[in-house]
């Protein structure tokens, strides 16, 4: 199934995702969402992504953020999960539409997932 | 930061060469203020004071006395009164000047071409900087960008308390890398069974 929806911050798609550091999940799917700014997803050709995982090991972490079930309206994620902060991917935007597009993460917890990447990435320090 | 000069040259050059030194002045003054309400940094050093007739600094007028590259020609309206035209001759500094900066002068620059004397005074009478300062005071400078900036610090850092991270969160680290390469083994292990 292909995506139709152009990407924007906080948009979530069920992708390949073929980054190297992770060869063994080349040919698995997963749930990523969209944490590049709406101005660059107007230009930019490769845009980063976080992660989702079902997988609620160290949920409480600073680095995660807790997404219960059912938040997004698609069918991949039924159970709770959570936003893995502390890595950023780099997917091509043609990856995203070539995926399926799954929802939009509400505001409040797109907040929460803007705070732990500013403590995963060192923002804001003096 | 820039030298006063290059920006009113860059200024003149857009606006079409030439313009009276009130509307010169005030298009600098918005400029500056626009440039740091979006990056929190001063465009050049120039200090502005409340005027009665707006914001107003004796450097951009002593700049542009002294620049080569701009005319000075005094002239005198049909009602008589005594006016100050500055005509600028040649610039080389528009290739000097960072694009986003650039844009934000020939934004000014149309705008001042384009309003007359009383509308750009009145621009400036409702500048947000203008209207918070004192009369004979120096104009503070404030900016949404930094005023955001600070927010989001001060509740990230009341959120987090402290950056360094608990012991689990550094084994979950950790771990969440093991987990990766023992589900690459695992892979590789099927790769090769076929």
């Amino acid at each position: 199934m292909t995506a139709k929806v152009l990407p924007k911050r906080g948009a979530v798609y069920w992708i390949t995702l073929n980054y190297i550091d992770k060869p063994a999940e080349a040919n698995e799917k997963h749930m990523v969402v969209v944490v590049q700014s709406n101005e660059m997803l107007k230009h930019a050709r490769e845009v980063n992504v976080l992660e989702i995982t079902s997988n609620l090991r160290d949920v409480n972490a600073r680095y995660n953020v807790f997404l219960p079930a059912n938040t997004l309206t698609s069918k991949h994620q039924t159970a709770d999960s959570k936003i893995k902060c502390h890595v950023l991917y780099g997917v091509k935007v043609d990856d995203l539409l070539n995926g399926e597009y799954c929802g939009q993460i509400p505001d409040d917890i797109m907040k929460e997932v803007d705070d732990a990447i500013i403590f995963s990435l060192g923002l804001l320090e003096d | 930061m820039y030298k006063i000069e290059e920006i009113i040259e860059a200024l003149l050059f857009f606006a079409g060469s030439k313009d009276i030194k009130t509307k010169i002045v005030k298009a600098c003054y918005l400029l500056e203020s626009e440039y740091f309400d979006k990056t929190g940094q001063r465009l050049t050093d120039v200090e502005y004071k409340y005027h009665l007739y707006g914001p107003y600094s004796e450097a951009i007028v002593t700049s542009m006395m002294n620049d080569r590259n701009i005319l000075y020609i005094p002239q005198t309206s049909m009602n008589g009164n005594d006016y100050d035209l500055f005509k600028l001759k040649e610039t080389s500094v528009i290739s000097k000047i960072d694009p986003l900066t650039l844009s934000l002068i020939e934004k000014w620059a149309k705008i001042m071409q384009q309003k007359t004397y009383d509308e750009m005074v009145n621009l400036a009478y409702s500048d947000k900087n203008f209207k918070k300062t004192e009369k004979g005071k120096v104009i503070k400078f404030e900016s949404d960008f930094l005023r955001k900036k600070q927010l989001l610090k001060k509740r990230v850092k009341e959120k987090f308390k402290s950056r360094k991270l608990t012991k689990e969160e550094a084994e979950g680290l950790k771990r969440a890398g093991n987990e990766d390469l023992i589900r690459y083994s695992r892979s590789l292990l099927r790769e090769s069974r076929g």
